[in-house]
C-alpha cells in the first residue's frame, strides 16, 4: 500500500513536461521510490511502501521530496535549478546541502 | 471542519476578545466585532500568514475612542476553518466571503485598514459594495499583481513550482517561519505562539500556500482581472486616505506600491504617508500607535 505524502492541486502546464521527464517513478538519493501521479492540474506523490514497512520519519520524507522537486526544477531548466531551490529552502529556514 | 482551536491562556491573555463565528459559503469564519454597535465602523484586514491577532493592540484603543471594530480571519487563517483544497482560496472567493460576512454584519460606510492580502481582498469587497468605503488606511499592501521582488527573487517563484510549494509551505511551514524574518526580533514568546499556533501542522497551512500562488503573474492569471478592476477603480475612490509603510519591506518597498497608491488615489498625497524607519512587512507589529492614529485621522475626516 503506497503512502500519499504530498498533493499539489495547482500544477502549471509549463511544469507538465518536466514531471513527465522525471517519470512516473522517481527515486530519491535515499533509495526510496516515489510515484508521481499527475491528472490535470493535480499531482499526487506516493511513497512506495510495503504493507509491513515502517514509514520513514517525516524529515527523511521531506528530504526525499526536496530531491524530487530538484529533479523537476533541473528538468525545466533555465532559471529553475536545483541550486536555486536549495538556496530557497535555506533562505526560508531549512538548511539543506 | 474539525474541532475549533482553543488558544492557551498565555495567548488568550494578550488576545482577550470574544470570538465570533459565521457560516459563510459552507465554511466557518472567525471574526472579532468589538465596541459599540452604533459606533463608526473600522474593518481591519490581515495578510499572510497572520490573522486578527495582529490587531490585538489596535482594538482596545479604537474601542475606547468609540469605534466599532471588525477584524475577520480569512478562510485558512487564525481560528477560521482551514480546508485542504487550494481552489477554495482563490482571491475572488476570499472577496466573496468577506462581502458575505460584512453584509451579515450590516456594515457600510467603514474605514478599512488593509495590509498585505488585506489590500486586494478589501478593495475587491469595495468593488462589490461601494457603500462600504468611507476611508482607507493602506499599510504595506498591493492590489494583487506581483512586485519586482516577487517577479525576480527565486524563492518567491519556487512557491509556484510543483512539489516545492506544498513541501516548503505546507510540510515545512516556511511561511510561518518567514514571519520571524519580517517582524520585530524582540517580540515576546507569547506573541510568536499566537502567530504560530493556528498553523501547527501541514493540514492547517494550505491558506498560506495559496496566497503567494494567487499573486497575479500575468494576463492569464486568475487574480489579474480583479487586479485590473481595482487599478481602474482607485481613481474614483474619493475618500480620505493614509498610508503607513514599513520602509524596510523588501516585498512591497515604499517607492513601488506605496508610490502607485499615491498616484492613483485622488485624496492620497505625500503628506498622507507615514514611513516607519526600520519596519519590515508586518508594520502593525512595529507601529501600532502610528497605525491607530492614521485610522483615527481618516475617520475624523470621513465622518466630519
Amino acid at each position: 500500500m503506497d503512502l500519499l505524502v504530498l498533493v499539489d492541486e495547482n500544477v502549471w502546464d509549463e511544469f507538465r513536461p518536466a514531471i513527465e521527464k522525471v517519470g512516473d517513478l522517481g527515486r530519491a538519493p535515499s533509495g526510496r521510490k516515489y510515484r508521481l501521479a499527475l491528472q490535470g492540474k493535480r499531482l499526487e506523490v506516493y511513497l512506495e511502501h510495503g504493507p509491513v514497512d515502517v514509514p520513514p520519519p517525516q524529515d527523511l520524507v521531506d528530504a526525499d521530496l526536496l530531491a524530487l522537486a530538484s529533479q523537476v526544477f533541473d528538468a525545466v531548466g533555465g532559471d529553475w535549478s536545483s541550486t536555486a531551490l536549495k538556496q530557497t529552502a535555506t533562505a526560508w529556514g531549512w538548511p539543506v546541502s | 471542519m474539525g474541532p475549533r482551536l482553543e488558544l492557551p491562556p498565555h495567548v488568550k491573555a494578550i488576545y482577550p476578545f470574544e470570538s465570533k463565528y459565521a457560516a459563510v459559503g459552507g465554511y466557518t469564519l472567525h471574526y472579532l466585532d468589538e465596541g459599540p454597535r452604533d459606533g463608526h465602523v473600522m474593518v481591519l484586514l490581515h495578510g499572510n500568514p497572520t490573522w486578527s491577532f495582529i490587531y490585538r493592540d489596535f482594538i482596545p484603543r479604537l474601542v475606547s475612542s468609540g469605534y466599532r471594530v471588525i477584524a475577520p480571519d480569512f478562510l485558512g487563517f487564525g481560528l477560521s476553518d482551514k480546508p485542504a483544497e487550494e481552489s477554495v482560496y482563490a482571491i475572488v472567493h476570499h472577496v466573496g466571503r468577506l462581502v458575505a460576512l460584512l453584509d451579515h454584519l450590516n456594515v457600510s460606510n467603514a474605514v478599512l485598514f488593509l495590509q498585505d492580502w488585506g489590500g486586494p481582498i478589501g478593495m475587491g469587497a469595495v468593488l462589490a459594495r461601494p457603500h462600504l468605503l468611507a476611508g482607507l488606511v493602506l499599510a504595506n499592501t498591493f492590489w494583487g499583481e506581483q512586485s519586482d521582488f516577487q517577479r525576480n527573487v527565486p524563492f518567491w517563484r519556487a512557491l509556484h513550482a510543483p512539489i516545492a510549494g506544498p513541501l516548503l509551505l505546507g510540510r515545512r511551514g516556511m511561511f510561518v517561519n518567514a514571519l520571524k524574518l519580517s517582524a520585530p526580533a524582540d517580540m515576546p514568546n507569547a506573541v510568536w505562539d499566537g502567530y504560530a499556533l493556528p498553523f501547527a501542522d501541514a493540514s492547517s497551512r494550505m491558506g498560506t500556500l495559496a496566497f503567494p500562488r494567487a499573486i497575479s503573474t500575468g494576463p492569464n492569471h486568475p487574480t489579474q482581472e480583479l487586479a485590473d478592476r481595482i487599478r481602474e477603480a482607485m481613481p474614483h475612490w474619493n475618500v480620505p486616505v493614509r498610508l503607513v509603510w514599513g520602509e524596510s519591506d523588501a516585498v512591497f518597498p515604499p517607492n513601488e506600491q506605496g508610490a502607485e497608491f499615491i498616484a492613483k488615489l485622488p485624496r492620497a498625497t505625500l503628506e498622507h504617508v507615514r514611513h516607519i524607519p526600520g519596519a519590515r512587512h508586518f508594520v502593525q507589529e512595529y507601529a501600532a500607535t502610528e497605525c491607530v492614529q492614521a485610522l483615527v485621522d481618516v475617520a475624523e475626516e470621513a465622518y466630519r
